[in-house]
């Protein structure tokens, strides 16, 4: 854990409300693991509105170059929206546990619903680049809210479920994940908790110890274990999110 | 150029703190998530986490909410317990330069009294701060800090069972911080320090439901330095005046040097920094250097000329 000052390289606007932002910070670019995560000032240097600081998965890496995938959603994320070209952002991280793949995988399935996507990319990259099939589900409920596959390393599948029903029957995670489950060494979520607990119902496959992992996401207020605002009940006890997480076994996940 | 602070001098454990600026209970852990990021080694003293007779669990989720220039938390005193604090972090803490000061809260008079006998002697262990700011069981819930007895009582069960400097931790919520000051003061306390958090609640508008979770949170952050300031400015009067062997300590929405030394001017003898270090957690090095730079600047020799100098 480090705190940084990174020059914004880039800021690329994808649509409206979903940045690509592109850092030059060669030593977070170094340290960060997939599923790792790091804070970043939203506010002047010396404003205090908005306070906290908001968490962000690393996307991907290029070189000395670490990207955020941004989506607006507040005050925090718009003002970092409005940043350009040249400007220093203020940045702490690497932070968390990151996914912990089992040793000797050849397939990994990554699955997503919506923007957790972002949880996955920079293993998605970095699996692939091991050699590793790697495979991508995600849900959204419209279409033009999926992943810019772009972003993808080409090595990567993506395959886009759409659970608005418009084009034809309605498909969700919970009616496709079963084939793709059976081809998997090891499966990734960036799935809200219910979706979890659901999936680890419906697929016996996902209660298997150590083939599942889940990203759990909330807001965060100091991201190194200090406030102790995120304590996660969970089937061994109190885990910090923050800390401990925000990559945890689904087998211990716990209803909310 | 001198920065030294001494707490309960005369004391056979006075407390000399390198300089004024420590961190609050509750927003630096144990010292040992931020020690080196913070660079702990240069600050005057830290304070743990609130720390209770037995382990706690803490309150349900969210424990927190941003709200304008601050954060509203009710976590609901999450801790290991005394013994496993004694036991994990006192032998590291004996290691340190920087004097760590530990933070207790009790339901009754005598656990507030026997976290204090637990604390007696051991190594590593500085001083004792008694957040006062918990419900008393005892009197149907009603907290401590909020009446000047049960804050005479508690201070006067803390002073017997402890030979360490003793901080009162005082309670906002009265509007008035003078009389619970006085009672900590004339039942033996060292120094008093305010502001504990102030009661706030949003509403979850989704939900219908108040917001943390637990139905109350306490403000913190910069939203209540102004507030803050003026209750540290009545209390050094009133202690200037009826007490003055107790010390003031400042705490409330600090970011900058220039909050701390608003502070000190205002009377207190040192500084606590809370929520900020959530933002950033070098802001105690950040403090000291301006502060440093402030004296410079003003040609001020010792801090101790700036303490109480807004004061009538
Ligand atoms: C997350 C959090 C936890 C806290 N825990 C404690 C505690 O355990 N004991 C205590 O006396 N004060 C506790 N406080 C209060 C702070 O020590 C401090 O008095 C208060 O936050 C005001 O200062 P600030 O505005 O600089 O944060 C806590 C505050 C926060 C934000």
């Amino acid at each position: 854990m480090r705190l940084y000052r990174a020059t914004l390289a880039e800021n690329r606007m994808l649509r409206q409300g979903l940045h690509l932002l592109e850092l030059e910070a060669p030593a977070l670019a170094q340290a960060v693991r997939p599923g790792q995560y790091c804070m970043v000032r939203c506010a002047e240097e010396g404003s205090f509105d908005p306070l906290l600081r908001r968490p962000f998965f690393v996307h991907s890496i290029e070189g000395e170059r670490c990207r955020i995938l941004l989506q607006v959603r507040g005050r925090g994320t718009a003002w970092l929206a409005r940043r350009s070209t040249g400007e220093k952002l203020d940045l702490l991280g690497p932070l968390g546990q990151g996914w912990r793949l089992p040793p000797r995988l050849s397939t990994l399935l990554l699955v997503a619903e919506g923007f957790g996507v972002v949880t996955l990319a920079l293993l998605a990259q970095r699996a692939s680049e091991q050699g590793l099939a790697v495979t991508l589900v995600q849900e959204v409920t419209q279409l033009p809210e999926g992943y810019p596959a772009a972003l993808l390393p080409e090595e990567v599948e993506y395959h886009l479920v759409t659970s608005d029903g418009g084009a034809g029957q309605q498909r969700t995670l919970l009616t496709v994940l079963g084939d793709y489950l059976s081809w998997a060494d090891a499966v990734c979520l960036g799935v809200s908790r219910e979706t979890a607990l659901q999936l680890r119902r419906r697929f016996e496959r996902l209660r298997r110890p150590g083939f599942a992992q889940v990203a759990v996401l909330q807001p965060l207020v100091c991201g190194t274990g200090t406030c102790l605002a995120c304590a996660l009940e969970t089937s061994r006890g109190p885990r910090l999110i923050c800390q401990e997480g925000p990559i945890f076994d689904l087998q211990i996940l716990m209803q909310g | 150029m001198r920065l030294t602070v001494e707490l309960a001098a005369g004391r056979k454990s006075s407390l000399l703190l390198r300089n004024p600026v420590m961190l609050a209970a509750g927003t630096c852990g144990y010292g040992l998530e931020y020690a080196r990021i913070a660079e702990i080694e240069r600050l005057g003293a830290i304070v743990s986490k609130g720390t209770t007779l037995r382990p706690r669990r803490g309150n349900a989720q969210p424990r927190t909410r941003e709200v304008a220039a601050g954060l509203l938390n009710a976590i609901g005193l999450q801790n290991p317990g005394i013994e496993t604090v004694i036991r994990r972090y006192a032998p590291i803490w004996s290691t340190w330069q920087t004097p760590v000061i530990v933070n207790i809260a009790g339901e009754t008079v005598e656990e507030f009294a026997e976290l204090a006998q637990r604390l007696e002697g051991v190594p590593g262990v500085a001083g004792i701060e008694v957040n006062v700011s918990c419900p008393n069981v005892r009197a149907g819930g009603r907290v401590f800090g909020e009446s000047p007895e049960a804050v005479a009582a508690v201070t006067a069960a803390v002073r017997q069972s402890t030979t360490l400097p003793v901080i009162v931790k005082l309670s906002p919520n009265t509007g008035d911080a003078r009389p619970t000051a006085l009672a900590a003061a004339e039942a033996g306390a060292d120094a008093v320090s305010l502001i504990n958090t102030l009661t706030g609640m949003d509403i979850d508008l989704e939900a219908r439901r108040p917001l943390p979770a637990h139905g109350t949170g306490g403000l913190s952050g910069p939203a209540i330095r102004p507030l803050a300031l003026r209750m540290v400015y009545e209390v050094a009067c009133e202690l200037r005046e009826r007490q003055p062997g107790v010390a003031v300590i400042g705490i409330g929405g600090i970011t900058s040097a220039s909050d701390a030394l608003a502070f000190i001017m205002a009377g207190a003898v040192a500084v606590q920094i809370g929520t900020a270090n959530f933002v950033n957690p070098r802001t105690g090095v950040l403090v000291l250097e301006g502060i440093e730079a402030f004296m410079r600047a003003h040609g001020i020799e010792n801090i101790a000329e700036l303490v109480g100098a807004a004061l009538p």
